[in-house]
């Protein structure tokens, strides 16, 4: 495991890097006083003071010694001090740290108290404090780092081991009656000895540098005794007449710092894995526009127009695309549901709509409209007040959606003061009047609270009440009751009913629940793998749907007469995966009633009768039964 | 009614907060005092004999012992030094026989400006770059990008500030002769050591402030933001922002310890009046009243520092005296 990892770190250029230079440097410090210590001793004092030259690359000092000498030969010193005091770090605070895992409640609070306050503490006072009561010199020097990074290795071996100590088989093992000090050795320290030596890596370097900082100051080595910390101090006096005498040395600390702490670091890298595709698909607006325009036409009872919308999630292993060209209406003052499993494609419809679409995922359509204006047309920052002002949004996570760090209320005003004008009073007195629009009690006094102090139902409401604040034509609820408990997710579907009635404006709520979406919703959209497969008017949907899909869907919901003795229905089977989809419809595998033809041709949505549309090889009459799901 | 509950709640909260602040700041005060005096104590043999020399005849490193108090029972120096730090003196310095008050009354003053100068230009700087680099890597965008911002920054973060400052020495006096090498005359004489101090903790918190920005642009109440279709600046000034103070505030405060460690190291690179130049010369100088007093002052200062960040981050992120509750 450990071989493994060296090797990988070793791979990547940095760990390459920094391993070369430890060596290079390791390799300097067994053979540099041998080489070039005659040399960095021998005094010259003609030679005094010379600039940088074939014979003396780094010039020379005061009484005429080779620089470059001193600096090559001080390599053996400057590392074994900074070892010394990392040892003296790792052998104190470790223990320190690690015995807290095993320590009495009292005595373990007490410890890590004085290690809270020890870390909080710069550790130069503490070196500074140690090198006076040691005295000037590599001893002082030595204990002053070493002791200064204690409580760093304690604090860092306490968090690893309690994290340990908190795990199952640790209490296993406690329950076991294993004795403390046994699950120290057995259990905690294998387990916390990588990230330990990988700190232990990288205070080598950080040692290094403080101990060169002491000897910088002139308080740590002395002559006749130098290392790379005394050389700097004592070039940065003739800084002017040759810089190579302190940058030398200095060059070499930085490059000596950085190979151990960059050593640490990618061998703590190449332990953590890469991030998930979830996280790439989680990102900001990307927007492509289609390839075919059509002209603006008017249609003002139409809020919505969308013909063959896709969204496409550009991957390194192909494309995934959530969204297969999809096409609907919605018309003015509509409520319309979107169902379907997680994964079918909901969300993605809808951010595409909104022109919010994380990064990297790009939509493209035939037609996209919206209040009869091709979104394309509408130039950006017309379409930025078009949205702003009449399309609203409200989230899945009341919790998240509103911003913690601002009052409610002016969350609601900055809406209108800057796509209306309004001033800053005017504003907060229509984010007040809306906040009691939605139904909250003392909206002076709420609109001055932060989101933390509002109640899961109220900051629901209150981003329903931002959505009213311009003049709303279309509200976009996506999973807007599935973070709130079954009353107050009753109380916001009759809200968002009062709003569509009061406004005029049209609503689209997504859910994966179908009775959420019955009781608000007259018309739903069934999707499924990215695609409509049904679209019907609620009556039709409880009478009995065409879709065999949306049939399974509506038999796994559990109502009053459900037999609360027999398992809860289920559909067989999982959704396909975004990127691995069957040649034919996609639900085939999964549904009772698919034969050869669903495998092989994706059948389209086509009208069944009136303004109902099924995507379906074998649609089902009205009335019949349900298909039986299986349990 | 029940808002005068929540407010009176939320104000004993915030009392409770406080007291327990304190409380814990007068412990670690009380502490710093206890190491300080003990500093003296520690000493293997005669600190008095160290400090004179060799040379220095018996009974002028008698006279001086008696002075220090060196001669009374240990409880009893102790409570002399407790008394005397509270009424404000700090002892008397052997080699200069000036009071250690009036020596930290002069070099508090420049080590202050220079700290303060250097945590403005890393709070500004870092939060500037980092949401900047926040904003432009989103999401894994632009990858290589990132990896440069990365690289640079952590290389940064680990010259140590003496050698940032004989780098800036050398470009900036030496080669460019743009600003002064040493000294203190002005404020061109306080660019140079201010960024040696800031640049290191700049580029660590910018790296933080980055991943950071990029957390909070996922959050939800962003794409709330995006959806009002708000313009750019006041999406990342008004919601962003103040989201991720909080966060560059808690590591910022942390950093003022090094700060003002820094400052110790810098001054001595620049030449710079102040306690850091002080305190190394009493160092060498075995000046043993004027390095307590001055490590007693820093120490200190680290620790009001610390409970002042912890009381503006409370002000700034209501939820904090929650969590801390």
């Amino acid at each position: 495991m450990k071989g493994g990892r060296l090797r990988r770190a070793l791979a990547t250029p940095t760990g390459m890097a920094a391993a070369l230079v430890i060596v290079a440097m390791v390799v300097l410090a067994v053979i540099g006083p041998l080489v070039w210590g005659n040399q960095a001793a021998a005094i010259n004092v003609p030679d005094a003071l010379k600039g940088p030259s074939g014979a003396h690359l780094f010039g020379t000092d005061q009484i005429g010694r080779d620089i470059f000498a001193r600096t090559i030969a001080a390599t053996r010193l400057s590392l074994e001090l900074a070892l010394l005091s990392t040892l003296i770090a790792v052998g104190i605070g470790i223990p320190i740290g690690i015995t807290q895992a095993v320590l009495g409640p009292r005595l373990r609070r007490l410890v890590a108290g004085v290690i809270s306050a020890a870390v909080a503490f710069p550790g130069l006072l503490l070196a500074l404090f140690v090198n006076t009561i040691i005295g000037i010199g590599a001893t002082g020097a030595v204990l002053g780092i070493g002791i200064a990074m204690i409580p760093g290795f304690a604090r860092l071996a306490q968090t690893l081991s309690a994290s340990i100590a908190g795990l199952d088989y640790v209490a296993a093992a406690r329950i076991l009656g294993i004795s403390r000090i046994r699950i120290l050795f057995l259990h905690v320290l294998p387990n916390i000895a990588e990230p330990l030596t990988l700190t232990g890596t990288m205070s080598v370097g950080w040692s290094l540098l403080g101990i060169s900082a002491l000897s910088f100051l002139g308080l740590g080595v002395r002559p006749p005794s130098y290392d790379w910390g005394s050389l700097l101090g004592s070039g940065l006096q003739y800084v002017y007449e040759n810089p190579l005498a302190s940058l030398g040395p200095g060059a070499l600390i930085v490059l000596a710092g950085l190979a151990f702490n960059l050593a640490g670091e990618t061998l703590a890298r190449v332990q953590g894995g890469t991030p998930p595709l979830a996280r790439t698909l989680m990102g900001a607006a990307g927007l492509e526009a289609g390839t075919i325009d059509v002209p603006d036409r008017p249609a003002p009872d139409l809020v919505l127009e969308v013909d063959d919308l896709t969204v496409r999630f550009p991957a390194a292993a192909g494309d995934l695309t959530p969204v297969r060209g999809l096409s609907f209406t919605v018309r003015s003052g509509e409520r319309i549901g979107i169902v379907g499993e997680s994964g079918s494609g909901k969300s993605m419809t809808v951010l595409a709509l909104s022109q919010l679409l994380p990064y990297p995922g790009r939509a493209s359509w035939k037609s996209l409209r919206y209040l009869g204006r091709d979104l394309r047309s509408v130039p950006a920052p017309e379409l930025r007040r078009l949205l702003g002002t009449s399309m609203a949004l409200v989230f899945q996570d009341p919790a998240s959606s509103l911003n913690p760090a601002l009052r409610v209320g002016r969350q609601l005003a900055e809406v209108v003061q800057v796509h209306a004008g309004l001033r800053r009073r005017d504003a907060m007195e229509l984010a007040v009047a809306r906040l009691r629009d939605v139904h909250i009690a003392r909206p002076e006094l709420r609109a001055q609270q932060y989101p933390h102090e509002f109640s899961g139902g109220m900051r629901q409401r209150a981003m329903i009440a931002t959505g009213l604040m311009g003049q709303p034509r279309l509200i976009i609820a996506d999973e807007p009751t599935t973070a709130l408990d079954v009353t107050v997710q009753r109380q916001i579907l009759l809200l968002l009913r009062q709003v569509n009635e009061d406004s005029g404006a049209a609503v689209v709520m997504i859910s994966h629940d179908v009775s959420v979406v019955t009781m608000l919703c007259q018309r739903v959209l069934v999707m499924y793998a990215g695609r409509i497969v049904e679209d019907i008017g609620t009556e039709r949907l409880l009478a009995g749907p065409a879709h065999p899909y949306t049939r399974a869907l509506l038999a796994s919901v559990p109502d009053m007469s459900t037999d609360r003795g027999g398992p809860l229905v289920t559909i067989a089977g999982r959704p396909p995966a975004l990127d691995a989809l069957p040649a034919g419809c996609a639900f085939a595998p999964r549904c009772p009633l698919a034969d050869e033809r669903c495998q092989a041709a994706d059948p389209p949505l086509e009208r069944l009768d009136g303004d109902h549309l099924v995507a379906c090889w074998h649609p089902q009459p009205a009335g019949q039964p349900t298909v039986p799901a299986s349990a | 009614m029940a808002e005068a509950t929540t407010q009176i709640r939320r104000h004993h909260t915030w009392l409770l907060f406080l007291a327990r602040r304190i409380g814990r700041l007068i412990v670690s005060l009380a502490v710093v005092l206890s190491l300080s005096f003990l500093l003296i104590q520690f000493i293997p043999g005669d600190p008095v004999r160290l400090a004179l020399g060799p040379t220095a005849p018996a009974s002028m490193v008698a006279q001086q012992r008696a002075a220090l108090g060196l001669t009374k029972p240990l409880g009893i120096q102790y409570l002399d030094y407790w008394h005397d730090v509270l009424t404000g003196h700090l002892g008397t310095s052997i080699v200069s026989g000036q009071p250690v008050e009036q020596i930290i009354a002069t070099d508090l003053p420049e080590t202050a400006e220079l700290v303060g100068v250097a945590l403005a230009f890393t709070m500004i700087l870092s939060v500037s770059i980092g949401m900047v680099a926040g904003a432009l890597t989103a999401r894994g965008r632009r990858p290589r990008l990132t990896l440069f911002f990365t690289s640079a920054t952590s290389i940064l973060n680990t010259i140590p500030e003496y050698l940032l400052g004989v780098g800036l020495v050398f470009v900036f006096a030496v080669t460019l002769k743009l600003l002064p090498v040493a000294g203190d005359a002005g404020w061109q004489s306080l660019v140079l050591p201010a960024l040696a101090i800031a640049i290191g903790p700049t580029a660590g918190l910018a790296r933080i402030v980055r991943v950071q920005t990029d957390v909070v642009l996922s959050q939800e109440y962003m794409q709330v933001a995006r959806a009002k279709r708000l313009p750019t600046r006041l999406i990342y000034l008004r919601h962003a922002l103040p989201n991720l103070l909080t966060a560059a505030l808690t590591i910022g405060g942390l950093l003022l310890g090094t700060l003002v460690a820094s400052s110790v190291v810098v001054e001595n690179v620049f030449a710079r009046p102040g306690l850091g130049t002080a305190i190394v010369q009493a160092i060498t100088q075995h000046d043993y009243p004027v390095i307590q007093g001055i490590l007693l002052v820093l120490g200190a200062a680290v620790l009001v520092l610390n409970l002042l960040v912890d009381l503006l981050l409370s002000g700034l992120d209501p939820r904090s005296t929650l969590r801390e509750s």
